[in-house]
């Protein structure tokens, strides 16, 4: 029955590989979706009607990295003389940004209190010592800066650090004291104490408790997107991390989940703001990018463990806790998550096939159901519509960031150079006993 | 009787059974005790760090990680030279000498030995940041071999000073 079962999945896996949408449809995509996402940027540079911030940061994300695909400057507008880097979508750009930086909050940070927690020290957040980190609030009056900061920080992370704001109480400041003083917020933000240590909530508190794995998947994608641009995440902060992935992701002896559709399968996977309750892939993926900013390789037994998650639910007929690989619309949310998880830990293959080889591209599967369900809308564009957590504008940007792949550049493996292998020793042991036992014969 | 039962164990064989002994004695107290000893890979990094910047190498330190963009190391437990310093200083204390030029010995040598390991250290970051075709093979064969020559010599040169 099992191998019935195996051959089955294999089949379905070869199958949709088979159908997988061509370098070409993929492109017209991005170019249809972008070009939407353009024509429907608000007069005053925001897009969306709530959580502006947040959409906002998520579509220029995918602006600034496609200008960089395309080799281009993202704030450099075309004028009447186009040079070979101007950017046709520039001025979106910076209308953008310049909406994102008057709405920019300064906070005032001090030091957390890790005492009873993982570090066992007092931490500082402020890294570059002005007393002050940097926030975005999801709109007036909301309570996500945790969602939206990590998100802008995201799309600020690409940009040149020596460009300046133009706007707002920042203007004439450069993007990297920007973003720097932006993953002080985030350090500042993350929780303290509890179980939720190591996480973020909704709104970052001084010293503060609470914690799910939905908001730190993006704290999460801006203190790594920052980081690989090489600015200072405090490695505090990845102690303190290390011990929310270990509590939020469900133990390998857990026997099965509730998520009022019954009981499932649910080891390794992550789960909302505790393990084994709402388990998912799309915080599966997110928990894959946190291990990796925490350092883990990606043959790491839990980064495996998450991973084999994911390849178990990756063909679930549902978007919960799948990604609705069989539905209109799919989930984009949890399909640009699990991106940015295996992408950032450099997990091109999964083993679907259970045969101890990876040998499936994921990219290749989410690509041509993405593809499929492009929506028209007139000459040259296109979106994705009605997805779960998300306006037409969210659909669109998750969907055209998983089409190209834009997450933040996979950390370079971390090589141990050990002074000695084992042989290595025992000569050093052996060749000093021998030169210690001429020395002594000589002496006599 | 017993006397003369000592008297028949050569210095040599003495000293290589007092080595071989000090050696495993030293392995499993320190693999007893290793977490005791997680702060030195810290120091090591942080001192990698500092002489990386003195050379005009910009390192970022995340605990036992060196970010230098392209290229990150690890520090692990055998990247802090304390095996070499184990077998150093048993040697030290195996070998038939008194006690104050074993303890000179043992200070003059464990410090030489960890300079040259952030030698080491400083030179298989350039490489693997500039060369990194040849990272592995100097850092598997060359390395090993000049630090296995290195602490015979830093050994010569104690018995040979400091050994009366």
């Amino acid at each position: 029955m099992r191998n019935i079962l195996v051959a089955a999945v294999l089949l379905l896996a070869l199958s949709t590989q088979a159908n997988a949408a061509t370098p070409e449809q993929i492109e017209a995509s991005i170019q249809n979706g972008t070009a939407w996402l353009v024509a429907n940027q608000n007069p005053d540079g925001s897009w969306g009607t709530s959580n502006q911030i947040a959409e906002t940061g998520l579509i220029l994300y995918k602006l600034i990295d496609r200008a960089q695909e395309l080799g281009k400057d993202p704030l450099e507008v075309c004028g009447s003389s186009p040079t070979a880097t101007c950017y046709v979508y520039a001025q979106n750009v910076k209308d953008g940004l310049n909406f994102t930086m008057t709405n920019v909050q300064t906070v005032a940070i001090t030091p957390q209190d890790h005492t009873a927690g993982a570090t066992g020290t007092i931490d500082n957040p402020d890294n570059n010592g002005n007393g002050k980190g940097l926030a975005w609030e999801s709109q007036a009056g909301g309570d996500r800066r945790s969602y939206s900061t990590g998100i802008v920080t995201a799309a600020l992370s690409l940009l040149d650090g020596t460009k300046t704001v133009a706007v707002g109480p920042y203007a004439g400041t450069a993007y990297s004291l920007i973003v720097q003083d932006a993953v002080d917020f985030l350090a500042y933000a993350q929780s303290d104490a509890g179980s939720a240590q190591g996480g973020w909530v909704y709104d970052g508190q001084n010293n503060g408790s609470g914690a799910d794995n939905s908001v730190s998947g993006y704290a999460v994608l801006g203190l790594a997107e920052a980081q690989s641009k090489g600015y200072n995440v405090p490695a505090w902060v990845k102690t303190e991390l290390n011990v929310w992935i270990d509590y939020i992701q469900t133990d390998v002896n857990t026997p099965f989940c509730d998520n009022s559709g019954g009981p499932y399968d649910c080891i390794g996977g992550s789960g909302y703001e505790q393990p084994g309750s709402w388990v998912n892939i799309l915080k599966t993926g997110n928990l894959i990018q946190e291990m990796t900013l925490n350092g883990d390789s990606n043959t790491a037994p839990r980064v495996v463990n998450a991973k084999n998650y994911i390849t178990r639910h990756f063909f679930d007929t549902n978007i919960e806790p799948g990604w609705g690989y069989s539905l209109n619309p799919a989930h984009y949310q949890a399909m640009f998550t699990t991106m940015k998880g295996l992408e950032y830990a450099n997990v091109p293959l999964l083993d679907i096939n259970g045969d101890g080889t990876p040998e499936f591209d994921w990219w290749l599967n989410f690509t041509d159901v993405i593809v499929a369900q492009e929506i028209p809308a007139g000459a040259g564009q296109g979106y994705w519509s009605r997805c779960d957590w998300g306006d037409d504008n969210l659909c669109t940007a998750w969907a055209l960031l998983t089409l190209e792949k834009t997450a933040p550049e996979s950390p370079p493996e971390l090589k141990p150079v050990p002074a000695f292998t084992p042989i290595g020793i025992a000569a050093l042991a052996g060749l000093l006993g021998v030169v210690a036992v001429v020395a002594i014969r000589r002496r006599l | 009787m017993k006397k003369n039962k000592e008297r028949t164990i050569r210095p040599e064989i003495r000293f290589v059974l007092f080595f071989l002994i000090l050696i495993g004695a030293f392995y499993l107290v320190y693999y007893n005790t290793i977490d005791y000893f997680g702060f030195l890979k810290a120091i090591i990094a942080n001192a990698l760090s500092f002489t990386l910047s003195l050379v005009g190498i910009k390192a970022i330190v995340h605990g036992e990680d060196i970010l230098l963009g392209s290229f990150s190391l690890r520090i692990i437990e055998e990247c802090t030279a304390v095996f070499a310093s184990l077998i150093y200083v048993s040697c030290v204390l195996a070998y038939p000498a008194n006690l104050k030029s074993k303890l000179i010995g043992i200070g003059f040598g464990i410090p030489v030995i960890q300079a040259v390991n952030i030698i080491r250290l400083v030179v298989l970051s350039i490489t693997g940041l500039y060369y990194p075709g040849i990272f592995e093979f100097v850092h598997t064969y060359i390395w090993q071999s000049i630090f296995i020559i290195f602490v015979i010599a830093v050994w010569l040169v104690w018995l040979e000073r400091f050994v009366k």
